[in-house]
């Protein structure tokens, strides 16, 4: 029979009420708590029984301190002479049990307790949870900037979409968090005016654990998104969160082990920050070089080869693409590579494909190629900003208020595209052969090295949009 | 007061100054100390006094001690292993006396709106 066990407990740093109901709850099925560390909650196996809990909190308690305060062997000692028996502790938060029918509650007045709990909320949950705020907001922020550069690519990159919505997440959950608890603050005070305590939000628990369970939806969905394009993207995503979770779990590790070993706080907070870094330096650095290896052999892409031409080596790729030379202009696809990459967000999808002649194909210099992307947005409100990344490609070149670099999408029928629009590329002293065409709900650029008839066109747009 | 005075500027929803009254924890409290006593034997003595009446949690005593040492009301007479004993200090007894006086007044308008016998 396990004598302890662990689970993974999800509450709102402020909802000590729900905390103490869960441990009640727990202690009549024969289990009290003994620990909380990052990922879960450790029990221990005890005769099952009716006891009261309280969270509270103590200023001089830290999840570095080798040994407790005398202040704070005197708070334990003052509850333990009303039937209060300390639990366990985290950083600040005591946890105290009593066996007593009806013991005396550890806060009798509820202005002193809203005080108590505020010292300790400040240094154990409000000050982490304003720095991991502004960590999402500097990572999200990033992440944001990047997909507004170049929206019509980024969006289509499962990891950045996915980053933003986890980033946002985040913050969110640390603003409710600190919200929320001012929101309790403010109202408890009031309440406290009149004698009366006022229990923590049991809300927040329950927005808590509902954000949780998108941020895992959206993480989960990314690896698929990713599993689709590349089991080698979703193999480094994956690696990568196991390599955090384990450092998170090293670095408690260590801060007990010290704090166990008395070292100074000093000397554990240095320590940790250290284990935690290179920890996460070296594993992170370990992960690259195994991707890199395992892209070679495990992911190697199978419909591709290696040719040699003129000393160099070269690869050759033999995917199916939607659209062929031989369509357009009757061309057997010998002699050419043909290649096709995706990828694609839950927002946008994008496939980019070419047919260039291989350089030991005989007169390869005179061997017609093509090139295409097609853009799939699947959320219409970000088709515009789409739109406009693409046209924005190309751009004239300004000095001194003199366009030098002649370089614009310039309007042409789009009948025979049987598109919405369709535009023509301009590139210094002449149009080219590259076309950007929309579509209700794609996009796509096409450049051939020939100059298209109406009909080349009409087959081209047809196999395209059939092709997706 | 409403909550955008709270955050915005800082101001409490607490109207009553810290300590301009006393609530019956802290009057019972400072009562204990009006001889020398351990920190935690008041855990005990105030149910005694009040006959169960009046109870103080642990962490509240241990927290108005703290509160009452920096504010002058009481003072620290001896520290045995992690044992403190305290007394109330002139200031402590002249809170004390306010306190009284008030609750005194309270009582003389109740007798003054109900009557004497009523009040008794």
């Amino acid at each position: 029979m396990r004598e302890t066990k662990r689970r993974m407990e999800l509450f709102s740093s402020y909802d000590r009420r729900g905390m103490e109901l869960h441990m009640e709850r727990m202690a009549a099925e024969g289990w009290l708590i003994e620990e909380i560390s990052t990922f879960t909650w450790k029990y221990r196996r005890i005769e099952p029984k009716k006891l009261h809990f309280c969270v509270t909190f103590h200023p001089d308690a830290s999840e570095f301190e080798p040994e407790p305060s005398e202040n704070e062997l005197e708070f334990e000692e003052f509850c333990r002479h009303t039937g209060w028996v300390l639990a366990m502790k985290r950083a600040s938060m005591l946890v105290f049990y009593n066996e007593r029918e009806n013991p005396t509650p550890i806060e009798t007045e509820p202005e002193v307790e809203i005080d108590a709990i505020h010292t300790g909320m400040v240094k154990t949950v409000l000050v982490p949870y304003l720095v991991l705020a502004v960590m999402a907001l500097v990572a999200g922020g990033v992440c944001l900037f990047f997909i507004l550069q170049n929206p019509a690519v980024q969006l289509a990159n499962a990891g950045a979409a996915a980053s933003v919505l986890e980033m946002g997440a985040l913050l969110l959950l640390c603003m409710v968090e600190i919200g929320g608890y001012y929101l309790w603050r403010f109202r408890a005070r009031r309440a406290a005016v009149h004698g009366e305590f006022l229990e923590s939000g049991r809300w927040a628990t329950l927005f808590q654990r509902i954000l949780v369970i998108f941020v895992i939806l959206v993480f989960a969905g990314m690896l698929v998104s990713l599993a689709v394009q590349s089991g080698s993207a979703a193999a480094r995503v994956l690696l990568t969160t196991l390599v955090y979770a384990v450092g998170a779990v090293l670095i408690n590790g260590v801060r007990n082990a010290l704090r166990k070993r008395k070292a100074s706080p000093g000397v554990n907070k240095v320590v940790s920050f250290l284990v935690g870094f290179l920890f996460l330096f070296t594993l992170l650095m370990v992960v690259n070089i195994g991707m890199m290896v395992l892209n070679d052999t495990v992911f190697a892409d199978s419909d591709e080869e290696s040719y040699e031409y003129e000393g160099n080596t070269f690869t050759a790729y033999h995917d199916e693409l939607p659209l062929t030379l031989e369509e357009l202009l009757g061309i057997p696809s010998d002699g050419y590579s043909m290649r096709r990459w995706y990828e694609g967000s839950f927002l946008v999808q994008r496939s980019e494909m070419s047919q260039y002649p291989r350089f030991d194909a005989e007169d390869f210099r005179e061997m017609p190629d093509m090139s295409y992307t097609v853009t799939h947005i699947s959320v219409p409100a970000l088709y515009g900003i789409c739109r406009e990344d693409l046209l924005n490609d190309a751009q004239n070149t300004v000095s001194d208020g003199e366009v030098i670099y002649r370089d614009f999408y310039e309007p042409v029928d789009p009948v025979p595209w049987g598109a919405k629009e369709a535009y023509r590329r301009y590139h210094l002293e002449s149009y080219t052969n590259q076309y950007l065409l929309f579509y209700s709900d794609r996009i796509i650029e096409i450049r051939f090295s020939w100059e298209p008839d109406e009909q080349q066109m009409q087959t081209a747009a047809e196999k395209l949009l059939a092709g997706q | 007061m409403n909550l955008y005075l709270y955050i915005q500027k800082g101001v409490t929803p607490m109207p009553r100054a810290k300590f301009q009254t006393l609530t019956e924890q802290m009057f019972y409290i400072l009562l204990c100390l009006k001889e020398e006593c351990y920190g935690m034997d008041i855990l005990d003595r105030v149910p005694a006094m009040t006959e169960n009446r009046v109870s103080v949690g642990s962490g509240t005593l241990y927290n108005l001690l703290e509160q009452f040492l920096n504010e002058g009301f009481i003072r620290e007479t001896k520290v045995e292993g992690r044992r403190r004993s305290y007394i109330l200090t002139e200031k402590g007894r002249e809170i004390l006396k306010k306190e009284y006086d008030r609750i005194c007044a309270q009582a003389v308008d109740y007798r003054r709106i109900f009557g004497e016998e009523e009040g008794q």
